[in-house]
């Protein structure tokens, strides 16, 4: 309606999307006259809508104008430094049943491990699974593409290079999780665009575990689409590391559908990247569905870091539970956004949604927009979100029996995301997370030391 | 007073009371018992004309009247009360306003005139003195953060004031210790009265020794599977409702 | 005494004709043109004989407002068609209060919910005292009290009499708390702007009454542009009453209205309103569409403004009375209650604009909706940069009644200091079938209980209002929700 009104719009000249005939010939399943189509289709749509401006509403919080002005390209196959190790990169844990490894947004042989070829779990990359069993695919592909005003998701769709398809079959049990680490090796500004793909049949159960990681000196984006179908009675549980590097802008946008009884879990840990958005979608389309998403933030310097969610009641019966947490430090910019919509016939769901965020220094900012959108009356829902500082009389309790004012604000920390923390049931991932915030938190404390 | 024919009645489907016949003569005081789920609670719901509670056959007779065709305020102001097993709590409204609200409901109804915050107070007060019910409690919001027994004696003060024909008592004495009980029981009693008629409702024999009954029926499985004197009350407390359930099972 | 008798001739003179709300009253309007364009504001201007800096203000506001035509905000949950600005009249005074037409054009409906409501115009001055303002369409008629609140030196007048004999104070605040290019209606205001009331308290005077205007929209086709400023000097104190009621027609009628407040060191102004403007019928034909700018700056240390809101009116309603705490230790507050039955729409909320240290704010709003109704809440917390130990405590709770009305809470929180602390929550419920089974049992009928409960869970705000409109607006309560049940 407003597409015509240029100050909602941010208008980017990226070199990749120039080439997109060029760039288009090298892509996963090129020649596929659908897909061809539907790449087109998307660019179309991208150089259409452009990228969000803060005038939009749900960019009002993440200003993509300086992002606008690099120079992506796309990463060219085989960048990267082969001796570069990731095996520890990954937050799966050695357990994992398969790991798949993207550098640069496209699939690593060398670096993947399958696992044990298992009755009713099918692990493929996208390029594959295109070739394979493009019928699989392409509803899929297909369902999310003609969305309006989603800019980044178009761009994704006409770009995607590769990614990982996991199907699932009915009834079957994935008992070890399927590791993803997306890393990024890059000598200049290039943009990697993964699509996954998670097809979880009826009653099955699945988990996976995500990581982002960047190594490369240069700037570089990061734009993964995600997509997770959850079907009746199944159970998919979703945990995501972003900790790109201090150059990395990361727009990641995950859709999740649940059918009746399905249950979703997922936890999102944001701590890297100079500009991260992870946008999380659920529609609970099912009677009885149950969507959990946990999540903490972590900031400092000038990151700016954003989690956008919107859980979707659109059938009776369904619940909800949404916990983030953020530290923020330095000139950090914190945004949570956070929507909780009950669609008109979807009576007695139960959706709530807490957010709370502590400000360690006097530059940090805190956004956050927990939104509630009701159509049906017979509700129980409720938000809260709050922010503020440390405790400075717990801090003088703790200094009292003898911590130092270190110790003693490390301890109040790890106290206020413990919480979330220790809501994560598998132990190597809580484990894995535990090292992150412990990494996080002496950088914090040196930094601090060193007075910048 | 109350005539009662073979009550069929349904919640969600599925059938509770399977059949009951009962008559309660004006002033009489019966006491229904029953192992839990027998239906006595939606035996109260349904006299009260909760919706939701379907009856599927049989008639009830009140005063001559049908009742089953009155709406729950109609039923209310033709002087039926029902002291609830859980009273609800209604967040911002104090107490005397709740009650002030009711009692002119009624007084309307009866074609008298409504009473304003003064008259009302004077009304309440000597009530209150008499069920240990403090000004703060009324002003207070109705049942929330009230003690069970707070919320019991806030139910029989209601009685008092309402005044009703026919009382329903759902498990008034649940959750009372002795002291409260018997504080609730006087209360009951003060209000017994040749003109006015209650129905008991009880899983223990314990409150009927304050609320002695003129009868007691037996409540397993929608049906009313024995009736007799006060002393079907501790026969029942000694043999428990196994025999008399069990029986009805087989 | 005279203006005292004024008032109340005029006012008994409305009330023994029938004039109860519904009713379009017959008054031979010295009536501008329709349309808007230059020629109209200068036109205004000159009627009311306006200095110059004003008109060029005007002048000012209505050169951008032409300009930002396709600026119309969109943002808010609300919809309606496009409203054409050319075809409404911008000015209307009233000759004289003359005869009314008959009772029979009034809907009976409309009438009847009037009498159970019982507004007390006359019925003020013996209430408590309140001094009465009556702004008839656009231009005040009258004003009571007068000598006695003169004694205390409080200014109480129409905007219109303020700019002749106030100048200085008019053009001091005029658009200082909301300037004419603040929002779109804001600017329309600014430049059409024709009547509304004028405050000033001086230095360490505590008003001696609570201070009442009721606004109407009369004539048909007539925006209702009112704009008023209150100016509460060091250390006074004045408690503000604004009740609003409109005729029902069955075309929408637009009200854009301007309130500004400013209040110095240790100063405090309260501020009420009751809005049951006309909200059309139950298919959404006719009704207001109020689209308000209310905003106060404490600009003192220790200052505090407090909005309490009784929104029950209006297609339409769009209005976020703010607060810009700018003074040191300064207080806002933001109590409302925003019942939406039938069609009606609203998306109303508060923005607190925490600047200095050690400033408060508290912001209670529940929304009830009904029949088809859409009710938003949207409210901006923004703790800035300076604002150390700044508190903020919002609580937003609605209620929704039957299944096809929707009920949304859209807050902005924004911390920039981290000692500052924002708390928010927010619940979304509806009426249980216990609660409404607990009150029948006892005799009420369902509309009763409804409005007892729903007065349950208004009773925060309730509580905040001055006791005269306590009891006005719990009737409100009930009255708007009449039919939502059953």
């Amino acid at each position: 309606m407003r597409v015509q009104d240029m100050s909602r719009r941010i208008t980017a000249e990226f070199p990749f999307v120039e080439r997109f005939d060029e760039v288009a010939a090298g892509l996963p399943g090129a020649g596929l006259h659908w897909l061809d189509a539907l790449r087109r289709d998307s660019l179309d749509a991208f150089n259409r809508v452009a990228l969000p401006s803060t005038r939009v509403e749900a960019w009002k919080y993440t200003n993509l104008k300086d992002f606008a002005k690099t120079p992506f390209d796309i990463a060219v196959s085989g960048e990267g430094d082969p001796s570069v190790d990731l095996d520890g990169a990954g937050a799966g844990g050695p357990d994992a049943e398969h790991r798949l490894v993207f550098l640069n947004g496209r699939f690593d042989a060398g670096r993947s491990r399958a696992g044990s070829v298992r009755e009713g779990l099918t692990v493929l990359s996208l390029g594959e699974a295109l070739r394979r069993q493009a019928q699989v695919v392409r509803p899929h592909i297909e369902r999310l593409s003609p969305l309006e005003d989603e800019a980044l998701l178009a761009l994704n769709t006409a770009f995607m290079m590769d990614g990982c398809v996991v199907v699932v079959d009915d009834g079957a049990t994935v008992d070890r999780p399927i590791e993803l680490i997306f890393a990024s090796d890059t000598r200049s500004p290039t943009s990697a665009h993964p699509r996954n793909l998670v097809v979880a049949g009826a009653g099955s159960r699945v988990a996976l575990t995500e990581t982002h990681v960047g190594i490369g000196p240069s700037e570089y984006w990061s734009n993964p689409v995600t997509e997770v179908v959850v079907a009746a009675g199944a159970s998919v549980v979703h945990r995501k590391v972003q900790r790109e590097s201090p150059r990395a802008y990361h727009l990641a946008n995950t859709r999740v559908t649940l059918a009746e009884r399905g249950t979703y879990r997922a936890f999102l840990m944001s701590v890297g990247a100079g500009l991260s958005r992870c946008e999380i979608e659920a529609r609970l389309e099912g009677e009885g569905a149950d969507c959990r998403l946990d999540g903490i933030y972590l900031a400092r310097d000038r990151q700016h870091t954003d989690i956008t969610t919107r859980i979707v009641h659109a059938e009776p019966g369904g619940s909800s539970r949404q916990l983030f947490k953020g530290v923020l430090d330095g000139r950090s910019h914190g945004v949570f956004q956070g929507q909780i919509s009950v669609s008109p016939d979807a009576q007695r769901p139960d959706g709530h949604q807490l957010n709370k965020t502590l400000l360690l220094s006097n530059e940090a900012e805190i956004d956050t927009k927990p939104d509630l959108e009701i159509y049906a009356d017979d509700v129980k829902s409720s938000h809260g979100a709050a922010a503020g500082q440390l405790d400075e009389l717990e801090s003088f309790y703790l200094r009292s029996r003898g911590l130092d004012a270190e110790e003693a604000r490390q301890v109040l920390i790890r106290a206020f995301i413990a919480e979330v923390v220790e809501a994560v049931e598998d132990e190597p991932f809580r484990n894995h997370l535990n090292a992150s915030i412990d990494g996080w938190l002496s950088h914090e404390a040196a930094a601090r030391e060193t007075g910048t | 007073m109350l005539e009662i024919r073979n009550l069929h009645a349904r919640v969600d489907e599925r059938a509770v009371l399977k059949g009951i016949d009962l008559t309660i003569a004006r002033g009489e005081i019966h006491a229904v018992m029953g192992p839990n789920g027998s239906g006595k609670s939606t035996l109260a719901y349904v006299l009260a004309g909760r919706e939701g509670y379907e009856v599927t056959e049989g008639t009830v007779h009140y005063q001559g009247t049908d009742l089953l065709d009155l709406s729950v305020e109609e039923r209310a102001r033709e002087g039926i009360f029902l002291a609830f097993q859980y009273p609800v709590e209604i967040p911002g409204v104090a107490g005397t306003t709740f009650l002030r609200t009711a009692v002119n409901a009624l007084r309307k109804h009866r074609g008298e005139k409504e009473l304003d915050a003064m008259q009302f107070v004077k009304f309440v007060r000597e009530k209150q003195a008499e069920l240990n019910i403090s000004d703060d409690m009324l002003r207070r919001p109705v049942n929330v953060g009230f003690s069970g027994g707070e919320k019991k004696r806030n139910e029989i003060l209601q009685m008092a004031l309402l005044e009703p024909k026919f009382a329903m008592l759902d498990e008034t004495d649940s959750g009372l210790d002795i002291d409260a009980l018997k504080t609730v029981a006087d209360g009951i009693n003060a209000l017994r009265d040749p003109a006015r008629s209650m129905l008991v409702i009880t899983h223990y024999q314990r409150l009927l020794d304050y609320i002695v009954p003129d009868r007691v029926h037996v409540l397993a499985h929608g049906r009313i599977v024995k009736s007799g004197g006060k002393e079907l009350a501790l026969e029942l407390e000694k043999e428990g409702y196994g025999a008399l359930a069990g029986a009805e099972a087989a | 005494m005279s203006a005292v008798n004024d008032t109340t001739d005029a006012v008994e003179a409305l009330n023994e004709t029938g004039y109860k709300y519904g009713f379009v009253t017959d008054i031979e309007a010295d009536t501008a043109p329709k349309g808007l364009n230059e020629d109209i504001v200068r036109f205004i201007s000159a009627k009311k004989g306006e200095p110059e800096w004003l008109l060029e203000w005007r002048l000012k506001a209505y050169r951008l407002w032409e300009r930002q035509q396709d600026e119309e905000p969109g943002w808010a949950k609300v919809s309606y068609p496009p409203i054409d600005y050319q075809d409404a009249y911008y000015y209307s005074a009233p000759k004289s209060v003359d005869r009314p037409k008959s009772l029979d054009e009034v809907d009976p409906e409309l009438l009847a919910t009037y009498e159970k409501l019982g507004i007390p115009l006359h019925e003020q001055e013996m209430l408590a005292g309140v001094a009465v303002d009556a702004v008839f369409d656009s231009v005040s008629v009258a004003t009571t009290f007068k000598e006695e609140l003169e004694k205390a030196g409080v200014l109480f007048c129409s905007i219109s009499e303020a700019v002749e004999k106030y100048p200085e104070l008019v053009r001091r605040y005029l658009g200082s708390v909301v300037p004419y290019s603040d929002n779109f209606y804001a600017t329309l205001n600014s430049a059409v702007f024709t009547d509304g009331s004028f405050v000033y308290v001086p230095e360490g005077v505590r008003c001696p009454m609570e201070l009442s205007t009721y606004f109407r929209i009369n004539a048909a086709n007539t925006g209702q542009f009112e704009r008023t400023l209150i100016i509460a000097d060091a250390g006074s104190y004045v408690s503000y009453l604004e009740g609003c009621t409109a005729p029902m027609r069955d075309e929408h009628q637009l009200h854009a209205a301007v309130v500004e407040l400013v209040a110095l060191d240790d100063a405090e102004i309260k501020y009420s309103t009751v809005q049951n403007w006309y909200p059309g019928d139950e298919e959404g034909r006719g009704g207001i569409y109020n689209f308000v700018t209310k905003r106060g700056a404490c600009r003192g240390i220790r200052s505090k403004i407090s909005w309490t809101q009784v929104e029950t009116g209006s297609a339409i309603t769009w209005k976020y009375p703010s607060c810009i705490l700018q003074g040191d230790h300064s207080v806002g507050e933001f109590y409302s209650i925003a019942i939406t039955n039938n069609r009606q729409q609203a998306d109303t909320g508060t923005k607190m604009l925490h600047v200095g240290r050690n400033t408060r704010s508290t912001i209670i709003s529940k929304g009830i909706s009904a029949g088809r109704a859409q009710s938003t809440y949207r409210g901006l917390v923004r703790m800035q940069g300076k604002a150390g130990n700044a508190r903020n405590f919002t609580q937003c709770d609605s209620l929704l009644i039957g299944d096809r009305c929707g009920a949304h809470t859209v807050p902005y929180i924004e911390v920039k200091n981290r000692s500052a602390k924002v708390e928010h929550e927010a619940t979304t419920s509806k009426i249980s079938d216990d609660q409404m089974m607990y009150c029948r049992q006892r005799g009420m009928s369902a509309e009763e209980a409804v409005a007892l409960i729903v007065n349950g869970f208004c009773k925060e705000v309730l509580q905040e209002l001055p006791m005269e409109f306590a009891v006005e607006a719990q009737k409100l309560v009930g009255l708007s929700l009449e039919g939502s049940v059953g």
